[in-house]
């Protein structure tokens, strides 16, 4: 047998371990290792079993994962999301679709200072639907708007997706952080925007609120600022050169900390539960990442990837429509897999035949973090679906499945621009980091 | 069991915590004086494995490492407890063919003397936090298996599948 063709059993067992619910990194690891040997003979065995797991969770910049996993968990917690709501409910609450729109755009600020989408969209889900559906919005509208405003928590830097995509592609994390700036939030705008229309087509469901005066707005605005600053402090000091991505992410964990004391919210219990967060998400990402190391060895050995761009060149398909297909797969595996196993499982096929075709490996990042964020509000697996149906205690999953469908055709449009436009991407880090 | 990985994966965040406050430290102590923690890289990257490392174990037994539900949440309890006690088994024995292999590397490092590159940590030191993650996962595998097989699905889930 060829080793392209254990590569392709390899991947078709993978698939059915993940669909018997072995969890994702045994299964990469035990298909990584049972190809391996049948590529390779027993001799690797010692080699993929013994070195390449050590060697994956040796190197410092891994430490970036859990001290941002931990900046996230310490906001989560320190109240941050409900100051953002408060102060953009305050700000432009009284526009059309305006509470929908603070919403999201508290989930974009919060966003900044979270790398991930479930903190993003749980935090946020607590705070907005009670108030959402106090003023008379739709739930369909509601959940739709929370479900989205979630993703922006990977969308926008910095991000736990973005950082793992570029250690595993050795690209700077700097650069990927801000080719992401843009496309977050443009995505932020393109959802408001959607809140907009429906807004002004369906008034029924986006009531509008009574608008707050001056005074009231000022204090709103004021308590954006903590926020403002952990972000700033921890961007700012990659930009300025004062440190590194790692360092940053130590500064943005400190900061967290230091904003839930400053707020009163760190009390034993808060500190227990954020630590155990942070350990059990590092624990159980580093178990991934020791899963794909083995899985990458296999697929490197079974010339999988260059079977594939045969097959391409064989098909006479133009750079742009393989990139197109790579694209339409991510969306159809995320409605089946989360977004860390999925960009993990693909990434060791899918990445050496980008960079072949000639697209920059930044851009395909971005692109990527793009699609598998999709796959978090797409039916049956979308997990930011499952968390508004669980903390809304009443929503029912079907109304959060129908009102995720505008926001989707807005991420589609989302995806369309950054693929016909690569500038929108990579502009900035072209521009401050040349 | 689920009661001492829980403690080991909280004692492990300890080293998480001194992660960050020796990254403060340097950061800061590179911004008023040409001073700086000396191999802050390396106890850094020792902090970090050893937090991510302790706290695996506790994963598997509260079952919080990724695994897709969709395609056997509809099947039958007992298939189910079947297929989860096939998973928890295949990856004890995928995580003792881990732990067995890196053991023998780290002999052959631990011989050599190997050591960090700044301030000359033991790869010793390395090496310990991660065959203790490994070992601990693949029997806390077994434990789980075992649990399966005793008490069936635990009782969440019970409620999720007659719902």
């Amino acid at each position: 047998m060829s080793p392209a063709v254990i590569g392709s059993i390899g991947i078709v067992a993978l698939l059915v371990l993940i669909a018997l619910r072995v969890p994702v990194a045994i299964a990469m690891g035990v298909v990584g290792i049972v190809g391996g040997v049948a590529i390779n003979g027993w001799f690797s065995l010692g080699f993929v079993l013994g070195s390449q797991p050590f060697v994956t969770v040796f190197p410092y910049t891994l430490s970036v994962i859990p001290l941002f996993v931990m900046m996230g968990a310490f906001a989560a917690r320190a109240g941050l999301s409900a100051s953002l709501f408060q102060s953009l409910h305050a700000l432009i609450g009284h526009w059309r679709g305006g509470l929908a729109s603070a919403t999201i755009g508290a989930c974009a600020l919060f966003g900044s200072v979270c790398g991930s989408s479930l903190a993003t969209a749980a935090t946020m889900a607590r705070v907005a639907i009670p108030s959402m559906r106090s003023v008379g919005y739709q739930d369909w509208l509601t959940a739709g708007t929370v479900a989205a405003g979630g993703t922006l928590g990977i969308l926008i830097p910095p991000s736990i997706i973005m950082v793992i995509y570029a250690i595993m592609t050795e690209q700077s994390i700097g650069r990927m952080f801000l080719a992401g700036m843009v496309p977050g939030f443009l995505a932020a705008g393109l959802y408001m925007l959607v809140i907009y229309v429906i807004a002004t087509l369906r008034p029924q469901a986006a009531p509008l609120s009574p608008p707050l005066d001056g005074a009231q707005r000022i204090e709103a605005f004021r308590q954006m600022g903590p926020v403002l600053l952990l972000f700033g402090s921890v961007m700012g000091s990659i930009y300025l050169g004062i440190a590194s991505p790692t360092e940053a992410a130590a500064v943005g964990a400190f900061g967290a900390m230091v904003l839930a004391a400053w707020r009163r919210k760190l009390t034993w219990d808060v500190v227990r539960e954020s630590l155990m967060e942070t350990a059990v998400t590092t624990g159980m990402i580093f178990m991934i990442l020791v899963g794909t190391s083995i899985l990458q060895f296999f697929i490197e050995t079974s010339t999988l990837p260059n079977m594939l761009l045969d097959g391409i060149n064989w098909l006479q398909l133009p750079p742009i429509g393989v990139l197109i297909l790579i694209l339409i797969a991510y969306v159809i595996l995320g409605c089946f897999l989360d977004s860390l196993s999925m960009m993990l499982i693909t990434l060791p096929i899918f990445f050496p035949l980008i960079t072949k075709l000639g697209y920059d490996p930044v851009w395909f990042g971005i692109l990527v973090t793009s699609v598998v964020e999709i796959g978090l509000i797409t039916p049956p697996v979308g997990m930011n679906l499952f968390v508004i149906v669980a903390v809304s205690g009443s929503i029912k999953f079907e109304t959060a499945a129908v009102g995720i469908v505008p926001f989707l055709m807005a991420d589609f449009t989302r995806v369309v621009l950054l693929v016909a436009f690569p500038a929108i991407t990579l502009f900035l880090p072209r521009l401050l980091m040349g | 069991m689920t009661r001492a990985t829980r403690f080991l994966a909280l004692a492990g965040t300890l080293a998480f915590l001194a992660a960050v406050a020796l990254t403060i430290v340097d950061i800061g102590l590179r911004s008023v004086s040409t001073g700086t923690v000396h191999g802050a890289v390396d106890l850094g990257q020792l902090c970090v494995m050893t937090g991510a490392m302790l706290a695996i174990p506790y994963g598997f037994m509260t079952d919080q490492h990724v695994a897709i539900d969709l395609f056997t949440e509809k099947l039958p309890v007992r298939i189910q407890i079947a297929l989860r006690v096939f998973a928890a088994l295949l990856g004890a024995v995928f995580l003792a063919g881990v732990f067995w292999f890196s053991l023998q590397q780290a002999m052959i490092e631990i011989a050599g003397g190997d050591r960090s590159q700044t301030i000359g940590i033991p790869m010793a030191l390395y090496w310990v936090p991660f065959l203790l993650g490994i070992g601990l996962s693949a029997i806390s595998l077994l434990a789980v298996a075992l649990d399966l097989l005793r008490r069936g699905l635990p009782a969440t889930r019970v409620e999720e599948v007659a719902h």
